[in-house]
C-alpha cells in the first residue's frame, strides 16, 4: 500500500472578499503524478503556495510526508523541490552558476552538489550551454534551465505549475517526457496546467478545480466515465440495411444510431469497446468499411458538464 | 560561504549598482577636477607687483621703506634708476612705482594699472605711513618684534580667507565641498543594493521570481538576509574606500589622517545606505525597477539639498532652516566627512555618526519586522 506524500484537508484561503481555496481536500500518493486542472484562478497556484508554507491559509490542515508543513519546517523543504509557473533563474548568474547556486540550498557539499548539477544539466539537456547566461537563452532553454534549478537537489517531491506555458511544442514534449522519467526515478509530482492533454497524458490522477474547489477527481478515464457526454463513432460503410443498424443499436452503451450517406453515425456511452463491437457486426456482415472515426469526450467535456462552461474559455 | 559568494557575484554584477555608486560620482569628481581644480588657487594667490622705488630725502622715513617692501610678499622692488623706472612705468613693464619723499609716499601707476594692482600697491604705502608713528618708537628702542609685527601684518593682508585658529586642521577650500558631497552620493546609491536585497525575498517584487525558490528552501529567512546584507555591505565599503582613495590621490581632495574615524564613517554611512534601501524596497510599491527608481529620486532630491550642486545650500538651510539639514540624510553624511577631514574637535564629527547609526538601528528593526511578515506568494 502506497503512502500518502500530500495531505490535505479542508483548506480555506482568502483574498479579503474572494475566496480562493473553498474548503479543498486532496491527497497524493508516494510515486503518482497529480494533476490540477483548472482555469486561470481556479486556485491551483494558491494550492501550491499553501502547501509550501510561502501563503499563510484561514483553515484546513496540510501534511508533507505525514507531518505539518510550517514556513520552518526545513526537514520536509530538504525533500521538495518546485518549478515554479515563470522562470526563476538569475540573470547575472551562467546556466551552471544558476542551478549550482540553487541546489546549493540544500546541498551544502561541494564534490556532491557538482555531481548532482552536472546530472541534472544533463537531464534537462543544457551541456552546451552552461556558460551562457539566462538572457541569451531562448524560451524553451530557458524553461528546462527553470526545471533543472528545481531538481538537481533530486527531491523527492517536485511541484511543476504550469511549466510549459509559452513553449515550443517539441520543448513542450521533452519536458513532459522528463516528468515521466522523474517519476520513474521514484520522485512524486503534483503538476498544473490548463493544457488537458498534458494532464491527459502524464497524470496518474487528476483533480479538477473551479472557484477553489475540487469538482471532480479521478484517473482520466474515471474522470470521463462521469459524464453522460458520448463516444461518437462515424463510418463510411456503403450498403447498410436496417437489420444490420438495429443489430448495432442493441449493442451496451449505444444511444442512437442513424444512416445517411452511406456514413453511419452512432453515439455511444463510455466505454473501452465501443468501436470494435461495431466493427465485428459490420465485419460479419461482410460489409467493406472505408473510413472510421471516433470522438472520444475530453476532459473540457468534463469540465463543460460539471461547471457548465469551457475550460478553454478561460484560457 | 556558497550563498555568500554568489551573493557577492550577484552585486559585483549589477551594472547599474556599479555605475551610481562607482563609475558616476568619480566622473563627476573628475569633471569637478576639471572645473574647479585653479579656481579656488587662482582666487586665493597673487602674484608679486613689480614696483620701482625713487628716493627724494633721505631720513629714517625713508631708509626704513625699503627696509619693509623689500620684504613684503606681494611687492616685486626693480631696481633701477629713476629714468629707467619710469620708462618701464610707461611701457606697462612695472605695475607702479613709490616716490618716497620726506614723511609720505606718493604712488604712480602703470597707464593700463588694473584696481588690484592699485589696491596692493597703495595699501601698503597708506599702512606704512599710518603705521611709521609706531615703527619709529620700535626703531628708536630696538623693538625689533614690533617691526617684524608690522610687516607680516602687511603680508596677511593678502590673504581673501581668514581661518579661525583651532577650529580646522586643515586648510578649507569651499570648492571641496561638491566632492565630499559627490563622494556622500555614491554612498547613498549603494541604497540600491538594500532594494536588491529585499527584492529576493519577496516573489511578487523581483524581475525574475527567484524568491520562490529561495522561499522553499531549507534556508531560514535570517541567513538569506544576513549572507545578501553583509556581501553587499562589503562590496559597498570596498567601493567607497577606492571612491575616497581616488578623491585623495587622483584629485588632490584631503581624507583627513584619520583613519580609524574614517574606516567608522565608512561603515556606519554604507550600513545606513543599505537599510534605507530595504526601506525602499519594503514600502514602495511596483517592481523591483520601480521601486529602485523611486529610491533614486529620493536619493537625488537629498543629494541635492545637501549642496550637491549648490554648495551654500546647506549654508542657507541653517540659517532660515535649519531642520532641513538634521533631517536630509545627505546633509548628514556630508557634515559628517567635512567636519572629520577638517575639525580638530571632532565632537560635531561623532554627534553626526550617532545621527546615521540610530537611523540605521531604526531602519534595520523596521525592514526586519516587516520581511518576517512578508507574504510571498501572489493569487
Amino acid at each position: 500500500m502506497s503512502s500518502k506524500v500530500i495531505s490535505v484537508d479542508n483548506l480555506v484561503k482568502r483574498y479579503k472578499e474572494l475566496i480562493a481555496l473553498d474548503h479543498f481536500s486532496m491527497d497524493v500518493d508516494e510515486g503518482q503524478i497529480l494533476g490540477l486542472l483548472g482555469p486561470n484562478g481556479s486556485g491551483k497556484s494558491t494550492t501550491i503556495n499553501c502547501i509550501l508554507s510561502i501563503l499563510e491559509f484561514d483553515s484546513g490542515d496540510i501534511k508533507v510526508f505525514g507531518k505539518k508543513m510550517t514556513p520552518k519546517s526545513y526537514d520536509l523543504k530538504r525533500l521538495i523541490g518546485i518549478v515554479p509557473q515563470e522562470v526563476a533563474v538569475y540573470d547575472e548568474f551562467t546556466v551552471y552558476e544558476n542551478i549550482d547556486f540553487f541546489c546549493g540550498l540544500y546541498i551544502k557539499d561541494k564534490e556532491e552538489r557538482k555531481k548532482l548539477v552536472n546530472e541534472a544539466i544533463a537531464f534537462v539537456g543544457l551541456q552546451d550551454f552552461v556558460k551562457f547566461k539566462p538572457g541569451k537563452l531562448s524560451g524553451g532553454l530557458l524553461r528546462r534551465l527553470n526545471i533543472a534549478c528545481g531538481i538537481a537537489h533530486k527531491p523527492k517531491l517536485i511541484f511543476f505549475d504550469e511549466p510549459t506555458v509559452a513553449v515550443d511544442p517539441q520543448s513542450r514534449n521533452n519536458i513532459l517526457e522528463g516528468i515521466l522519467k522523474l517519476r520513474q526515478g521514484g520522485a512524486t509530482i503534483v503538476y498544473t496546467s490548463h493544457y488537458m492533454e498534458e494532464i491527459e497524458q502524464i497524470c496518474d490522477r487528476v483533480i479538477i478545480m473551479d472557484k477553489g474547489q475540487a469538482i471532480a477527481s479521478g484517473t482520466v478515464d474515471e474522470l470521463k466515465g462521469m459524464i453522460k457526454k458520448s463516444e461518437l463513432i462515424r463510418i463510411e460503410v456503403p450498403g447498410l440495411d436496417e437489420d444490420t443498424l438495429s443489430k448495432i443499436n442493441e449493442l451496451k452503451n449505444i444511444y442512437t444510431v442513424s444512416y445517411e450517406d452511406n456514413i453511419l453515425k452512432v453515439e455511444a456511452g463510455s466505454g473501452k469497446h465501443n468501436v470494435i463491437d461495431i466493427i465485428n457486426i459490420l465485419q460479419d456482415r461482410g460489409l467493406r468499411l472505408k473510413k472510421i472515426f471516433s470522438e472520444q469526450p475530453t476532459l473540457n467535456d468534463v469540465f463543460l458538464e460539471f461547471t457548465g462552461k469551457e475550460l478553454r474559455d478561460d484560457l | 560561504m556558497m550563498m555568500f559568494k554568489y551573493s557577492l557575484k550577484k552585486t559585483l554584477s549589477n551594472r547599474m549598482f556599479i555605475f551610481w555608486s562607482f563609475v558616476f560620482p568619480v566622473t563627476l569628481m573628475f569633471f569637478f577636477h576639471l572645473a574647479f581644480s585653479s579656481i579656488y588657487a587662482d582666487q586665493n594667490t597673487i602674484e608679486p607687483r613689480d614696483v620701482g622705488v625713487i628716493y627724494e630725502a633721505d631720513n629714517p622715513f625713508t631708509s626704513f621703506f625699503g627696509t619693509v617692501t623689500g620684504r613684503i610678499d606681494v611687492l616685486n622692488i626693480v631696481d633701477e634708476d629713476e629714468e629707467t623706472l619710469y620708462d618701464l612705468l610707461g611701457q606697462n613693464e612695472i605695475e607702479g612705482i613709490y616716490i618716497v619723499k620726506e614723511d609720505i609716499v606718493e604712488v604712480a601707476m602703470c597707464p593700463k594699472y588694473s584696481e588690484t594692482d592699485s589696491m596692493i600697491i597703495k595699501t601698503v604705502a597708506d599702512y606704512y605711513i599710518r603705521e611709521y608713528d609706531l615703527v619709529e618708537q620700535a626703531l628708536t628702542s630696538g623693538d625689533m618684534d614690533t617691526v617684524n609685527s608690522m610687516i607680516d601684518n602687511l603680508n596677511s593682508q593678502t590673504d581673501y580667507v581668514s581661518q579661525k585658529t583651532g577650529i580646522y586642521q586643515e586648510e578649507t577650500n569651499p570648492y571641496n565641498w561638491y566632492y565630499y558631497a559627490t563622494i556622500v552620493m555614491g554612498i547613498m546609491f549603494q541604497a540600491m543594493a538594500g532594494v536588491n536585497l529585499v527584492a529576493e525575498l519577496q516573489a511578487d517584487v523581483g524581475e525574475r521570481k527567484v524568491a520562490m525558490r529561495t522561499s522553499v528552501s531549507p534556508v531560514s529567512k535570517t541567513v538569506i538576509v544576513l549572507t545578501g546584507f553583509f556581501s553587499r555591505l562589503l562590496v559597498s565599503i570596498v567601493i567607497s574606500s577606492f571612491s575616497l582613495f581616488c578623491m585623495d590621490r587622483f584629485f588632490d581632495i584631503p581624507v583627513g589622517k584619520r583613519m580609524p574615524q574614517l574606516i567608522l564613517f565608512i561603515l556606519a554611512s554604507n550600513m545606513f545606505a543599505l537599510s534605507m534601501g530595504e526601506m525602499f524596497g519594503l514600502f514602495f510599491k511596483g517592481p523591483v525597477h520601480t521601486r529602485g527608481n523611486k529610491g533614486t529620486a529620493l536619493i537625488m532630491t537629498s543629494v541635492f539639498l545637501s549642496g550637491e550642486m549648490i554648495a551654500t545650500l546647506p549654508g542657507m538651510f541653517e540659517r532660515y532652516l535649519p531642520i532641513v539639514n538634521d533631517i536630509n540624510p545627505a546633509t548628514v553624511l556630508n557634515f559628517a566627512l567635512y567636519r572629520l577631514v577638517y575639525y580638530e574637535d571632532l565632537t560635531s564629527f561623532y554627534i553626526e555618526i550617532v545621527k546615521i547609526v540610530l537611523l540605521t538601528v531604526l531602519f534595520l528593526t523596521v525592514a526586519t519586522m516587516k520581511l518576517r511578515r512578508q507574504k510571498y506568494a501572489s493569487l
